[in-house]
């Protein structure tokens, strides 16, 4: 189909140079992300906002506005309560923007969606790779690439998934364990597993990718 | 399934939103990094659908500073088309927005047809 509109650079590298768009952005990113896992959490536990506002002494809008992306007033105390009442735990982690940045690089320099499937492939995380590859414990990152697209005449790609597989057999070797399941949360992974066409049902942000395993 | 978010016309993103709200740019790149993830109705933003008598546009609105922001989009299959960005004023400049967003869709789908249409005559007569 023909696409006329215009595309849209949000040029993420370059603004996240800036110190106060950075601190703007990470904020609405993990508000976004606090929202998100709320509701999932929720839905899992198969309560409306009412019910989890009961549970929580509060109404059903205080659970409403904090369902929302724009939401930025968090206080420790209300955000345990929530979480207490969803019997989960929270984890904070906090990290040194110079080392989250080339993540950002990554995303912006790579539309994964319409990349050959073969350079989207290499921009998967770690954590997707070996998920993937312990599908079966059969296979290995090259037979399982192997069967999606053709090695001839790519040395360099060979290369570099021997180089994931010698990853992988060292941490069978330490009895380090496989993850069998993960959180699709980097824009790669998330566009790999949809053009796999696995389980895009369950290949949302924030959502964990089991049924990619069983 | 991944989405492509486009813009119609192109001053849209970043132009426009700069100049009505430059406060909401981080927030913005955020909403449209959802988009591309989630589609056009991520569950975090308040997502309408404006109906008929809008074209069938849809809209998000979101605070920032205390103001409200809105963006007024269409989606298309795997396509999502932003019509305008503006902070929400009076129902008087409400109202404007909504009329230029509606305008700048009929536009696009105009266009897209037209081209469509181009392309299609070419490979009749091709055959």
């Amino acid at each position: 189909m023909t696409e006329i509109a215009h595309p849209i650079d949000l040029n993420l590298p370059a603004k996240l140079r800036d110190k106060d768009y950075r601190q703007q952005f990470f904020l609405a990113e993990a508000s976004a992300r606090i929202a998100e896992q709320i509701i999932a959490l929720r839905k899992r536990r198969n309560l409306n906002q009412k019910q989890l506002a009961e549970r929580t002494d509060t109404k059903q809008p205080a659970i409403s506005r904090v369902e929302q992306a724009d939401y930025q007033n968090w206080s420790f105390s209300s955000l345990r309560k929530i979480v207490a009442a969803l019997d989960a735990r929270i984890r904070v982690i906090i990290e040194a923007s110079e080392d989250v940045l080339p993540e950002y690089e990554d995303q912006a320099e790579f539309d994964f969606s319409d990349a050959p499937l073969e350079n989207a492939v290499q921009g998967a995380s770690p954590n997707l790779t070996l998920l993937l590859n312990s599908l079966t414990s059969n296979w290995n990152t090259q037979s399982w690439l192997g069967s999606i697209f053709p090695f001839e005449g790519r040395p360099d790609l060979s290369v570099q998934l021997a180089e994931k597989d010698a990853e992988i057999a060292r941490l069978k070797a330490e009895n380090k364990a496989l993850r069998s399941s993960m959180t699709i949360s980097t824009l790669q992974d998330y566009q790999i597993v949809s053009r796999l066409g696995v389980a895009p049902q369950q290949a949302q942000s924030g959502l964990v990718a089991e049924a990619l395993v069983e | 399934m991944a989405h492509e978010v486009l813009q119609w016309p192109s001053s849209v993103y970043p132009g426009e939103a700069n100049d009505e709200c430059p406060e909401a740019i981080a927030v913005l790149d955020n909403l449209l990094l959802n988009f591309r993830r989630s589609g056009p109705s991520p569950s975090v933003y308040k997502v309408k659908t404006l109906g008929h008598k809008f074209g069938g546009l849809w809209q998000i609105n979101f605070k920032i500073k205390k103001r409200q922001v809105r963006v007024l989009y269409a989606p298309y299959g795997q396509t999502i088309v932003l019509f305008r960005i503006h902070k929400k004023g009076s129902p008087q400049e409400q109202k404007r927005a909504y009329a230029l967003a509606l305008q700048r869709k009929r536009e696009y789908e105009f266009e897209k047809k037209k081209v469509e249409l181009a392309s299609n005559d070419g490979n009749r007569t091709s055959h």
